[in-house]
């Protein structure tokens, strides 16, 4: 598998003015900004963080002053320039969440793009049919992307990368307000290359399970007590009584037929009677003979305006192989200058008979022969279809004079239809009309059952969804209990290289906190956001703590330089190797300790780039520095006005 | 049953594509990609009706209303627009490679995604040789080659985005 690397080649960025304050290059292995307190180190971290997509807004007044940044980056193996605008609002308040540009090519080619490269701009959010410059991030870095999730950004990413100097000591990720567990644990497990997908989804979806679960378990809890009768929810017992209702309906409905039955049969004459039924049948005949007319006039046409579309596409086609045809006569008098697959020149050849190109003996003639045939094959169909169009042109006319024919026979028998049923009388109003009454009253119970019924049904499927999601929940734990399982083999692993690079930070830090000197165990605890010894409650003073996150978060970044099936893109960038008032030497010694570290590793496979005001001498004057030694009066950002 | 597709037919793609570059003189540069759309409609001239159109081009919209209209035959319908854009697009490109290689166009130019003609004489020669095309096609070509000519191929109301035939959501 690929290592994943992330690399900072160049770093510009623009003022409102759009002079240019700040351009500098960087190179792989460790990079050193240095220069006075004040000066703009830590803005050039900011930049960093920002251009890479950080959610980022706090600029010092200088970098406020500026209006974008831009950054040439290398991802596994793929150079491309990034650049994203500094966007204030009318209150003056700085975007966390503009838009980045991308643009396929070095960061020299994208200030003078060639004509068919371009820039293409992707926003902050990702959604179903659009995607985000996060998205970009992690196809470039190999990174799997978190469905269904869209908090797992490259910001998210960032905060293990870039060690700033804002967040409390405490807080092992880039400090953020509003965080949760499981965004802490699905980026750590990404970056450490352990991150399962199908395992991330099964817990989320454990959760929703479990809610689902109580949230219906309520419900079971509240209809039954709603309902006092344990019949009243139960769907057999109501279907039946529904039944029983159906089959009177059913009885009344019969006894009703048969009263209107019986009053007809006294009523009608015999003769009226057979005359009625026969003059009905044959209206029924009739109709249906003047129906199947109007079904074949109606296909008919369809096959008529369907022919002539056909026709019509034929003729075009026609058309068009006349075109082609005469296209590659006109081409084959051409003489050929260059080559259509390289389009290099041609040199001339003598033979008329021989192919320009090949050299090879040819028959010019096949090809339009071909064409030719596709011709008049075509001119075959045409005619064809033409005979067709024709002989249904005829069949409709036919057809329709034969309709007009049949109607009038239709409305002949449907008067006598209608003179014959003049001799029927009327019946027993009275009995039927109280069959009806009762018939509705039934009716009326019917539909209050089937209200019951709804409410029933409900409830069974209610017992059935609990007993599925039951189900679900064991097979989402079981399957979450082996994965992990499996995963802690990894895990462990990783985390045995990274205890052991933090062990070694710490043993050697210069003797000012006894517990490192000391130290033979090293935590980190991505989901609860700390790193520790033994205890996760120990205290230390401010500097050590200060050390401590320092140690923990270069342990990560050194174990990815051991372990290659770490996603975590050998890319670090920090602010700051002192704080909290730690000493000169004690801060000198941790730069020490880790350029020692680094140079076992080929400086082409990471990037390390940090900003410090407690440079060695020997340090300052070697090729990891970056840009000058910034001061007051010579500061990181240049041209501000 | 109907065995052939224009298309899908190489010399029938450099036909259509002559008759669009007869309307440009030597010199004049084109991006591939905008004759390529315009092909699109030449080949399929219904087609033209599902190009969006703004509040302000109401007189784009009554000329292709009037001159160019909408078929109902059912064998000349397609679905999947995108789908048969990304389809004649090899033949697009060998014929541009083939037309290149008699001269027509600057090939230097063709590798930066550019078509520029360089001999306008032969165009006007090839042109000569055919019947006027029918007056529908003569007319999807003088809209294409007009106003679908002076509009950007990028952005929100570029020529990509109107008609939907290449992506133009991260156009910046």
């Amino acid at each position: 598998m690929m290592r994943n690397n992330l690399f900072l080649n160049r770093l510009r960025i623009y003022t409102e003015n759009g002079e240019i304050a700040y351009d500098e290059k960087f190179h792989k292995g460790v990079n050193i900004i240095r220069g006075d307190n004040s000066s703009g180190k830590s803005t050039i971290t900011h930049f960093i963080f920002f251009v890479l997509g950080g959610a980022f807004n706090d600029f010092v007044p200088e970098a406020r002053l500026c209006s974008q940044a831009i950054a040439e980056v290398e991802m596994n193996g793929a150079t491309f320039t990034i650049k994203r605008d500094i966007i204030k609002d009318e209150k003056s308040n700085i975007s966390t969440q503009s838009p980045l540009y991308f643009f396929w090519g070095n960061m020299d080619e994208s200030f003078n793009p060639p004509v068919d490269k371009s820039w293409q701009k992707f926003g902050y959010k990702t959604t179903e049919n659009r995607k985000s410059f996060s998205n970009i991030m992690f196809d470039n870095l190999d990174l799997p992307i978190v469905k269904g999730d869209n908090n797992i950004t490259f910001h998210q990413i960032l905060r293990l990368l870039y060690i700033d100097q804002e967040s409390p000591t405490s807080s092992l990720f880039l400090y953020e307000h509003f965080d949760s567990q499981l965004t802490r644990e699905t980026v750590s497990d990404l970056l450490l290359g352990v991150y399962n997908e199908e395992l991330y989804e099964n817990k989320k979806r454990l959760i929703s399970a479990e809610k689902e679960f109580e949230s219906i378990k309520s419900e079971i809890k509240a209809t039954s007590h709603f309902f006092s009768d344990p019949l009243a929810l139960n769907p057999i017992h109501i279907n039946e009584a529904i039944e029983n209702r159906e089959i009177a309906i059913s009885e009344i409905q019969q006894e009703i037929v048969s009263i209107r039955n019986k009053d007809k049969e006294v009523n009608y004459e015999k003769d009226s009677e057979l005359s009625f039924q026969k003059l009905n049948q044959d209206a029924i005949l009739q109709r249906k003979i003047v129906a199947d007319i109007e079904n074949q006039i109606t296909y008919l046409n369809n096959e008529i305006e369907d022919s002539a579309f056909f026709i019509e596409t034929l003729d075009k086609k026609i058309i068009a192989l006349k075109n082609s045809i005469h296209t590659r006569e006109f081409l084959g008098n051409l003489p050929l200058e260059y080559c259509p697959e390289c389009l290099s020149k041609i040199k001339t050849n003598t033979e008329s008979s021989n192919c320009k190109l090949c050299k090879e003996p040819i028959d010019e003639s096949f090809g339009v022969v071909q064409a030719r045939r596709m011709e008049l094959e075509i001119g075959f169909q045409i005619n064809e279809s033409k005979k067709i169009l024709e002989i249904n042109k005829r069949n409709l006319l036919e057809l329709e004079s034969k309709h007009s024919s049949e109607i009038g026979k239709l409305h002949d028998i449907q008067k006598q239809v209608n003179s014959a049923l003049e001799d029927v009388k009327s019946f027993n109003e009275e009995a039927i009309d109280n069959l009806n009454n009762k018939k509705g009253f039934i009716e009326g119970e019917i539909l209050q059952f089937r209200t019951m019924l709804e409410n029933a049904e409900l409830y069974d499927r209610l017992l059935q969804k609990k007993n599925q999601l039951g189900k679900e929940v064991s097979y989402l734990k079981s399957y979450i209990f082996k994965t992990e399982k499996a995963q802690t083999l990894l895990k462990q692993t990783i985390n045995e290289k990274i205890k052991e690079e933090g062990i070694y930070l710490l043993n050697n830090d210069l003797e000012r906190q006894d517990e490192f000197k000391n130290a033979n165990d090293f935590f980190i605890d991505y989901s609860n956001n700390i790193a520790f010894l033994t205890s996760k409650f120990s205290k230390y003073s401010a500097s050590s703590n200060f050390y401590l996150k320092v140690a923990a978060r270069f342990s990560i970044f050194l174990a990815s330089l051991h372990i290659d099936e770490m996603r975590y893109p050998r890319f670090i960038f920090a602010d700051n190797m002192e704080d909290k008032g730690i000493e000169m030497i004690r801060a000198q010694n941790l730069q020490d300790l880790l350029i020692k570290r680094v140079n076992d590793f080929d400086g082409d496979n990471y990037q390390m780039i940090y900003t410090t005001s407690y440079i060695t001498e020997e340090l300052n004057k070697s090729i990891l520095v970056v840009g000058d030694y910034y001061t007051k009066e010579n500061p990181s950002l240049k041209n501000i006005k | 049953m109907i065995v052939y597709n224009q298309a899908l037919d190489l010399y029938h793609t450099i036909f259509r594509l002559l008759h669009l570059l007869n309307k440009f003189e030597n010199k004049s540069v084109i991006e591939i990609e905008r004759i390529r759309i315009w092909d699109f409609y030449l080949l399929f001239p219904s087609k033209i009706h599902e190009i969006k159109l703004k509040q302000g081009e109401s007189d784009i919209r009554k000329l292709r209303k009037q001159f160019i209209k909408d078929s109902k035959n059912p064998y000349e319908k397609i679905s999947e627009s995108r789908k048969i854009f990304e389809k004649i697009k090899p033949y697009q490109l060998a014929a541009f490679n083939c037309i290149a290689s008699y001269g027509i166009i600057d090939k230097s130019f063709l590798n930066q995604q550019r078509i520029s003609i360089i001999n306008k004489e032969i165009l006007i020669e090839f042109v000569k040789n055919f019947e006027d095309l029918p007056a529908k096609e003569k007319n999807v070509i003088a809209l294409m080659t007009s106003h679908f000519n002076q509009i950007s191929l990028f952005g929100t109301d570029g020529l990509k985005s109107r008609t939907n035939l290449l992506e133009s959501k991260y156009d910046a």
